[in-house]
């Protein structure tokens, strides 16, 4: 398993209809229906590159987040990478969630410009 | 699934607003200008919430178009329909959202969160609390919720309808702090219009 540093990058997919009016993220990109709840997929970046996570799903519809793994963990959640069969980059933001947690996780997304699914 | 469409009046300046076209679940088609007075009374029960319908009947009047459809609707709020008609649009597209249309297991809002949302928005607009100013956003919210987003000056306010129709909402003040409500119990309607009404700039229980 690859150890991911506060300064390692992640990203996450944002669909559309994530985004507000302002072009800010909402908190509800973070709300995740996986199961456990508590979980949160990223990709590591180094493992990946942004054509390739933003097209994982093979379907249109998305923009990329980026944000530093450090983030989440000053907020109290862990990073851990999760490799997955079909995605070696796949990683996890691990933790108890809330509303609130969210909305700070949101604020820390940097939305990489011009690359679209 | 047949699409009804509605040119809205703007009660205030009189124009007629672009063509809202909504999605309705009826099955027979209107034949008749009594049939759309009729149909559009029971066209508001698109929205599927008796909440929603009686609402709508009691304030705003539906009058048959010639020929049956398309069917107007004549407001008797001073606030712009399309307001309201883009959020209960955003309702429904939140509610026919497929599984995993975020790529991550999301789903679909549920009823309870549809119902829900629609009923406060209309709450919303028959109080003239809906407006654009401040920015104002309905986002689908990928555990089956709703969640409603205000952006005034240096606040912000997030209404979340969950799942099973529970309201919780999460307050950003001026100095970066929150104010989270308890989930459990949830909010009353109340409560919810104050703290709606703090971000928007109006003071509590005006």
């Amino acid at each position: 398993m690859t150890t991911i540093a506060d300064e390692d990058i992640v990203y996450r997919r944002l669909h559309q209809n994530c985004f507000k009016q302002n072009g800010a993220v909402s908190s509800a990109a973070f709300k995740t229906n996986s199961r456990p709840d508590n979980q949160i997929s990223v990709d590591l970046a180094r493992l990946t590159t942004p054509e390739e996570s933003v097209n994982r799903k093979s379907r249109s519809g998305f923009r990329l987040g980026e944000l530093e793994a450090g983030g989440p963990r000053q907020l109290g959640f862990d990073v851990i990478h999760d490799r997955q069969p079909d995605n070696a980059a796949h990683s996890l933001i691990v933790g108890e969630n809330s509303a609130k947690l969210c909305k700070q996780l949101a604020l820390l997304v940097r939305v990489i410009p011009d690359l679209y699914s | 699934m047949i699409d009804i469409v509605f040119p809205i009046t703007d009660s205030v300046t009189g124009s007629v607003d672009p063509m809202q076209q909504l999605r309705g679940n009826f099955t027979r088609p209107i034949s008749s200008p009594a049939n759309a007075a009729r149909r559009g009374r029971e066209t508001s029960g698109f929205l599927q919430n008796s909440a929603a319908m009686s609402l709508l009947q009691t304030d705003v009047s539906p009058i048959a178009g010639r020929g049956g459809l398309p069917i107007v609707l004549q407001t008797h709020s001073a606030q712009s329909p399309n307001l309201l008609f883009g959020a209960l649009r955003r309702i429904l597209e939140a509610q026919a959202l497929p599984y995993d249309w975020d790529s991550y297991g999301g789903v679909g809002a549920t009823k309870a969160a549809a119902n829900r949302a629609i009923a406060l928005i209309l709450d919303l607009w028959k109080h003239s609390l809906l407006s654009d100013d401040p920015q104002f956003d309905v986002i689908p919210v990928p555990t089956g919720g709703i969640q409603f987003e205000w952006v005034g000056g240096n606040r912000e306010i997030e209404i979340e309808i969950d799942a099973t129709g529970k309201l919780h909402t999460l307050i950003q003040l001026a100095d970066g702090t929150y104010e989270e409500s308890p989930s459990d119990p949830p909010l009353d309607w109340a409560e919810f219009r104050n703290q709606v009404l703090r971000i928007i700039g109006q003071p509590a229980g005006a």
